[in-house]
């Protein structure tokens, strides 16, 4: 009874170099579209470089769409226009993934729905039950796959979820949307705006948020350590750096040293004193196109630059989002975080990290 | 909807206030409240109170309201107060036992939703485990309230011991959590009444169902003892079903105004069922 151990969380810790053939840099970032967040450490570093702000996501514009249908979404016409001709991404926002019902489209094809077991039942759509709700599931994943051979004008499939869409319960929610149109197509958002102008839509622009510190300590990293040495070589706890990366993207990197009383929290040794520290922070909904450039321009930047040691870009994923990699599940318990973060340095190696929560499914 | 449930908000003489808590409640997540009239033994029972008027707060109207009725058992031998006709307006009935053989009666013999206990002071028997499980297995409620535990520490002790007395074995698979707030101040978030519910010993996974999901199947449970024939019946006439479930019911698609069109479909089907049985709509 006196035991109260806290709910269980997955921290998974790669280590590789972006230019081996089976690196899975891309992967992990395409896999991931549902991102709120990204968020750039720089030590050494005064401002924001010129290489980075080139690629920054305030360049990015995404819309927010007040009661838009789901069916508009499953249209043949969308569909062929919109979502085959370039990257879009939707999310319904305000809703909670452990009480109401949750709708993402991804720029794969996908139209993923978490529904609870009541609308489910009237719904009509098959899915599968949610892995975290155990025998008597309260929660279940709809997954259509909007670009299959079987989602035209006339087949079964396509009626069907039409008629549940539509007629049987007519859903509709505020929406984030993103579209990046394909090569070449320049009259792209016209077309958008065009397709859902019946619709109340507002062009949101990305928040940036800064964090500037003078003289402080950063852990010394060394690119070539493994993720297992033993401490008293002077290797660094793996664990820990990401929990100082952490404290600084909180901002509550008190570090008063052992005989502090508000907080007796240090750098991980061994660290060294930079004149600089900057973190910033965009806030929106970031594209995975987007991240792919921002840590093109990292990687280059850390190589050409001699007063930065190393980088970290941490992505954080929607804690409402109904998948968090790939299409698995993701849910909320008490926590919802799905985020990772590369710590980039001037070799071409990399560590990442991908932290998720209780109801997640390891990537 | 797995929506966040606070099933005890006691009923206050002083309107403002009950808004000012149901407000509040709102504000912290909470989609449904019950808002609960105690009966002791000799005090009339009126029908229940409309629910309170929230439509000039933003987003009030989402927030649901129900009635509930809490029925002091003092004495196993008077249990008609339960069989009145008022009790019906209710949405959920509750009794609180006092003795040991009223806590016998609450988990075997009664028709009841919901079983509560005043724990401002030392509950004075105790809850026997094939009395509990009789409960659960009757498909009916346990509950503690955390605001006596906010005003008094003294209080603290006596629901931490009832709530272990409850979740001894099964985990707390029957136990819900309300607040029994008579002020805001005494309201907590649901984050915060799931990580109660792991100090009082429910199995880390079920923490959260202690405000969601037993509260759906105890007011699944309410309407089937308030609206249904043994639970398993419910009988409506065919006018009353609403446009979009039409298309369950296969007599309805060619719809009819007229009483005459009623009777008529309910003539079909016994014509078309040899043995005669009725088909009825069971919810």
């Amino acid at each position: 009874m006196a035991n109260f151990p806290a709910p269980k969380s997955n921290l998974i810790i790669e280590r590789s170099s972006f230019k081996h053939q089976k690196s899975r840099h891309l992967a992990y970032i395409s896999g991931h579209p549902l991102n709120y967040a990204v968020e750039v450490l720089l030590p050494g570093a005064k401002s924001l470089p010129d290489s980075l702000a080139d690629v920054s996501p305030t360049l990015d514009d995404f819309f927010l769409i007040r009661d838009l249908p789901i069916v508009e979404f499953v249209g043949e016409d969308f569909i062929t226009k919109i979502m085959k001709n370039g990257q879009f991404t939707a999310l319904s926002v305000g809703t909670k993934v452990d009480n109401d019902m949750v709708v993402a489209v991804l720029p794969t094809g996908h139209l993923i729905l978490s529904v609870d077991k009541d609308i489910y039942q009237v719904l009509g759509l098959s899915g599968k039950p949610s892995k975290f709700t155990g025998l008597d599931p309260a929660r279940y994943m709809i997954q259509i796959d909007l670009f299959s051979e079987n989602h035209k004008k006339g087949k079964k499939q396509y009626d069907r979820i039409i008629w549940a869409l539509k007629d049987r319960l007519n859903l509709c929610f505020n929406f984030l949307l993103s579209w990046e149109p394909g090569d070449g197509n320049v009259a792209g958002l016209s077309q958008l705006t065009q397709l859902l102008d019946k619709y109340k839509m507002e062009d949101v622009s990305v928040k940036a948020a800064d964090t500037k510190r003078k003289f402080s300590l950063i852990p010394e990293l060394n690119s070539c350590q493994k993720l297992k040495e033993d401490e008293s070589n002077g290797a660094h706890n793996i664990r820990e750096v990401f929990e100082w990366i952490g404290t600084v993207s909180c901002d509550s990197n008190i570090a008063g040293g052992p005989e502090e009383y508000s907080s007796c929290y240090t750098c991980p040794e061994p660290c060294v004193e930079v004149k600089n520290l900057m973190c910033r922070q965009w806030s929106g909904l970031i594209t995975v196109s987007r991240i792919q450039k921002m840590l093109t321009a990292l990687r280059s930047f850390v190589m050409s630059d001699t007063s930065t040691p190393w980088a970290a870009l941490t992505v954080h994923g929607f804690e409402d989002a109904p998948i968090s990699w790939w299409k698995n599940e993701h849910g909320y318990h008490k926590d919802g975080s799905n985020l990772y973060t590369f710590v980039v340095f001037p070799d071409e190696t990399y560590w990442l990290y991908l932290a998720v929560s209780t109801h997640d499914v390891c990537p | 909807m797995v929506k966040f449930y606070d099933l005890n908000i006691p009923r206050s003489n002083d309107a403002v206030a009950q808004k000012h808590t149901l407000k509040l409640a709102q504000r912290l997540g909470y989609e449904v409240v019950a808002i609960s009239e105690t009966l002791k033994y000799g005090d009339e029972m009126k029908p229940a109170a409309p629910p309170c008027d929230l439509s000039s707060e933003p987003s009030g109207e989402k927030l649901q309201q129900l009635s509930r009725i809490t029925i002091v058992l003092t004495d196993s031998t008077r249990t008609d107060i339960l069989r009145r006709s008022d009790v019906k307006s209710y949405d959920i009935l509750a009794v609180q036992p006092t003795s040991e053989k009223t806590f016998h009666m609450a988990c075997h013999d009664l028709n009841i939703d919901l079983i509560t206990f005043d724990l401002s002071d030392r509950l004075e028997f105790h809850l026997k485990y094939s009395n509990v499980q009789n409960a659960w297995k009757a498909g009916k409620f346990f509950e503690i309230c955390y605001a006596p535990a906010i005003r008094d520490a003294t209080r603290r002790k006596h629901i931490f011991k009832a709530a272990a007395g409850l979740t001894d074995r099964k985990g707390g698979r029957n136990l819900i959590i309300s607040s029994g707030a008579l002020r805001p101040t005494e309201l907590r978030g649901p984050y915060d009444v799931a990580n109660l519910a792991t100090l009082f010993g429910v199995d880390e996974n079920s923490t959260k169902h202690c405000v969601s999901s037993y509260c759906r199947a105890l007011l699944l449970k309410a309407a089937t003892r308030k609206q249904t024939i043994k639970s398993s019946i419910s009988v409506n006439y065919m006018s009353d079903i609403k446009d979009e479930d039409k298309w369950k019911v296969r007599q309805s698609l060619k719809e009819s105004e007229r009483d005459g069109g009623k009777r008529e479909a309910e003539e079909k089907d016994e014509g078309e069922d040899r043995k005669g049985s009725k088909k009825l709509k069971a919810r």
